[in-house]
């Protein structure tokens, strides 16, 4: 059982930087987790906040800085080594095979030394586990088979059956409904406080951390913005305004004349998202925030039509969309921008002037010629006959704008548009969707930088959860929009 | 065709095609349960034909230099492994493409072995013979209706392949490793995260049911022919494969499914000898045709080993 040593911290974080090549993850991040205690890690998509986990739990390494355990130096070079040290991590995804039942997903996971160890005392340890916790687990159940919410409370137990005194909980509740996660939160509650343990608690979700945190700590691009700090000090409010960040970006769009209703997204709903309703218009552009994985990718889905979505409709003029192939949503001249630009807007291998035609014509003559003025008017830089794989990401996607945007379609779905863009190809980006709407076209423009979504939209909705959790209108009250994309509405 | 009629009912007919049965899935099931293993991991292995054809010449070759088919069997065994190794190297190490790789090691087990027999033996049309193990007759056993010819009045290849079955039926049943083994070809990145080396499961898992591919090339090889000729796995490679399939990657189903295309395949020997207009070249290629008919609706709900065929890069984020 953990010791109780109020003074000494279970988990120190010294000064850790962790870079991928020339991104930098983490800078310079201190923090420390006593015993009996929770301390949330707040902060947005991309905040570093998994990579921190990672290096805790053995399954990355830190650039520079230093770990301890009880004080003493700490560095797991693997998994293994930090279970050995106390220290396990219950992660977002993974962690457990969805074909073997419970009993069989603990065993996987006991060390070696327990190698023996049959699959009944797996299943008894387990059954008498999840009893002193309050909740029933079937234990002979295979995993896929089971609610996210009972797979979520299994790989909980998963981690406490090496009885560690460090637990690395990352974003736990990100699948589960509101009262799964309630639940969820008491007895992680119930962990720190009665058992005496060290809970690391990573979310985006501020109710959360409000609701069961002892202490909280916010991380913005991989640095620690405010120090660790008891929760009850701090309001909601502010939390999310440290997590969002507070930079001041100049509106770049005026406010223009806005038609007719375009897209009508009448409740839209599939197994995972919904019900979704809005309505584009004319000339208008409208911003969908969130923190990615509220449901962005689901309905980007059903707009091209590559999923089907189970209730509710997706008008566009006589059209509805969710019911039509590809080659008829070009036809009806709706440009399209994917989110994950290197899988589905160009085919890497192939030359510049071949990736411009792809879904455009079928006709090879004078395709050099083409591509060569689409490309100089669009500010590619790059050949018509090199491949699309050797452009930057800027150009790459200035060549994909270019490909969709050129016929100046009447509906615009961009989805990430200037996602890991440097700022040059970011400001073009924006410029020549924003000039679109001067043509009349509709823009549904999702993005996770708020920013960029307070600057060059007329209308916000926010997505939180699979639905709409907000909708808000020119000027933006930034804490506000912040406040729903944190599920506070 | 009188004598086909008559000859379909009488049970001895049974009798006799069941124990050819038997025999002829020995080797095909041997080596379905050595795929298995290998694709419980995430490893497809299509070089299990030329895997067959290199250890079983190479038990062949033992087999006839000392005089002992034990011999030749224990070398099929060891020699499929040490390709098994090779391939393991190839896939899970350097993480090249196991189809491409796996079908190279076919071509290549074809060739290599025409060319090795032709230099050693001639490779004319009437091959050297090597001794072949003995057959024992259980008494009283023997004498049960229909199966007691086929399981109890065999080859004494056919009890070792019988017995290996079982203890593997058994040790997968009971084994912590099975657990380890399916982990790593479902969710690889679980069993990483629960501290089990991904390549290293994979590297032994290959190299193991290599192994009991060399093994079944050497128990047709070595154990039933006592003869070597170019190309003379025929696709049983292949058909094992189908056969994993076919049984759902469990293996009492890959156990069935061998004795389901040995069945077929004794079957079509008999049809050959009716005298039909039929070309012989239809009956040779009807088991292989049945098993695949068998495995494309049979097991139409069967889900493949997630992981299978992908190569696990720990992730940096």
């Amino acid at each position: 059982m953990p010791l109780n040593d109020a003074d000494t911290p279970a988990i120190t974080v010294a000064g850790v930087s962790r870079h991928f090549g020339l991104i930098q993850a983490l800078t310079d991040v201190s923090l420390e987790c006593h015993y009996g205690e929770i301390l949330a890690v707040l902060g947005e998509n991309g905040a570093g906040k998994t990579t921190l986990m990672r290096i805790l739990a053995g399954l990355d390494r830190a650039s520079s800085g230093q770990l301890f355990k009880r004080s003493e130096p700490y560095s797991p070079h693997s998994p293994r080594d930090a279970v050995n040290a106390g220290v396990t991590l219950v992660q977002q995804h993974f962690a457990l095979v969805p074909t073997m039942t419970a009993a069989e997903n603990i065993l996987l996971f006991r060390s070696q030394r327990r190698l023996r160890t049959t699959r009944d005392k797996a299943a008894s340890d387990l059954e008498a586990l999840s009893t002193r916790l309050g909740f029933k687990i079937d234990v002979d159940k295979p995993v896929g088979e089971m609610s996210v919410g009972a797979r979520q409370r299994l790989e909980l137990l998963r981690a406490l059956d090496s009885d560690p005194d460090v637990l690395l909980l990352d974003e736990p509740t990100a699948v589960l409904t509101d009262a799964e996660s309630d639940s969820l939160l008491e007895i992680v509650r119930s962990l720190a406080h009665d058992d005496n343990r060290s809970i690391v608690f990573i979310t985006h979700r501020l109710r959360e951390v409000v609701k069961v945190a002892d202490r909280v700590v916010v991380l913005r691009n991989g640095k620690v913005v405010v120090p660790a700090a008891p929760v009850d000090q701090r309001t909601a409010a502010e939390l999310a305004s440290e997590m969002v960040g507070s930079e001041v970006h100049d509106a770049i769009r005026t406010p223009q004349i806005i038609g007719k209703p375009r897209l009508i997204v009448d409740s839209l709903t599939t197994s995972e998202v919904g019900p979704i309703s809005l309505t584009v218009h004319e000339g208008e552009v409208l911003g969908i925030a969130g923190v990615e994985g509220n449901g962005q990718t689901e309905l980007e889905r059903v707009l091209i039509g590559a999923r089907h979505c189970t209730g509710g409709r997706v008008r566009f003029g006589e059209i509805d969309l969710a019911d039509i192939p590809p080659r008829r949503r070009i036809a009806s001249n709706i440009a399209y921008i994917p989110s994950d630009r290197e899988r589905t807007a160009l085919v890497g291998p192939m030359r510049c002037d071949e990736n411009l035609l792809l879904g455009r014509t079928t006709r090879l003559a004078r395709r050099h010629e083409k591509a060569k003025t689409l490309m100089e008017q669009w500010s590619v830089l790059g050949l018509p006959e090199s491949v699309a794989n050797t452009l930057s990401g800027g150009n790459a996607q200035k060549l994909v704008a270019a490909r969709e945007l050129e016929s100046h379609p009447e509906l615009i779905l961009a989805f990430q548009p200037t996602r890991g863009l440097d700022p040059g190809a970011t400001a073009f980006l924006r410029q020549v969707l924003l000039d679109m709407t001067a043509f009349g076209s509709a823009v549904l423009w999702v993005s996770a930088d708020l920013d960029e979504l307070l600057a060059v939209t007329d209308r916000i909705v926010v997505m939180y959860s699979g639905s709409i959790a907000g909708e808000f209108k020119q000027p933006f009250d930034r804490g506000a929009v912040g406040l729903a994309m944190a599920g506070i509405a | 065709m009188i004598f086909g009629l008559v000859d379909i009912v009488s049970i001895a007919f049974w009798a006799t095609l069941l124990a050819a049965g038997v025999r002829l899935a020995v080797s095909v099931g041997m080596a379905a349960l050595g795929e298995m293993i290998n694709e419980r991991a995430g490893v497809l292995n299509l070089g299990l034909e030329g895997v067959m054809l290199i250890a079983g010449f190479a038990g062949f070759a033992a087999s006839f230099e000392s005089g002992s088919p034990w011999l030749g069997l224990g070398v099929g065994f060891i020699i499929g492994g040490l390709v098994g190794a090779l391939f393991a190297f190839l896939v899970v190490i350097l993480r090249a493409d196991q189809v491409v790789t796996g079908l190279a090691l076919t071509l290549f087990g074809i060739a290599f072995t025409a060319f090795l027999n032709r230099e050693i033996y001639g490779g004319g049309s009437t091959p050297p013979r090597a001794p072949k193990p003995g057959v024992w007759e259980i008494p009283i056993l023997k004498e049960i209706p229909i199966v007691g010819e086929g399981l109890f009045s065999q080859s004494h290849v056919v009890y070792l392949a019988i017995l290996i079955t079982v203890l593997l039926i058994v040790y997968l049943r009971r084994s912590y490793w099975t657990i380890v083994l399916d982990a790593v070809g479902e969710e690889p990145r679980a069993a990483d995260a629960a501290g089990h080396s991904v390549v290293a499961v994979r590297f032994v898992a290959t190299v193991v049911g290599s192994s009991l591919a060399g093994l079944a090339g050497a128990l047709l090889i070595v154990g039933q022919l006592g003869f070597f000729n170019t190309d003379i796995i025929a696709g049983r490679g292949f058909i094992a494969v189908a056969i994993v399939i076919f049984g759902r990657w469990r293996p009492g189903g890959v156990a069935l499914g061998a004795l389901l295309f040995g069945v077929l395949d004794a079957l079509q020997f008999r049809f050959q000898t009716l005298d039909t207009a039929i070309p012989f070249e239809f009956f040779i290629a009807l088991p292989f045709a049945v098993t695949l008919i068998a495995v494309a609706f049979g097991a139409k709900n069967a889900r493949e080993p997630s992981a299978l065929a992908v190569p696990f890069f720990r992730e940096t984020e």
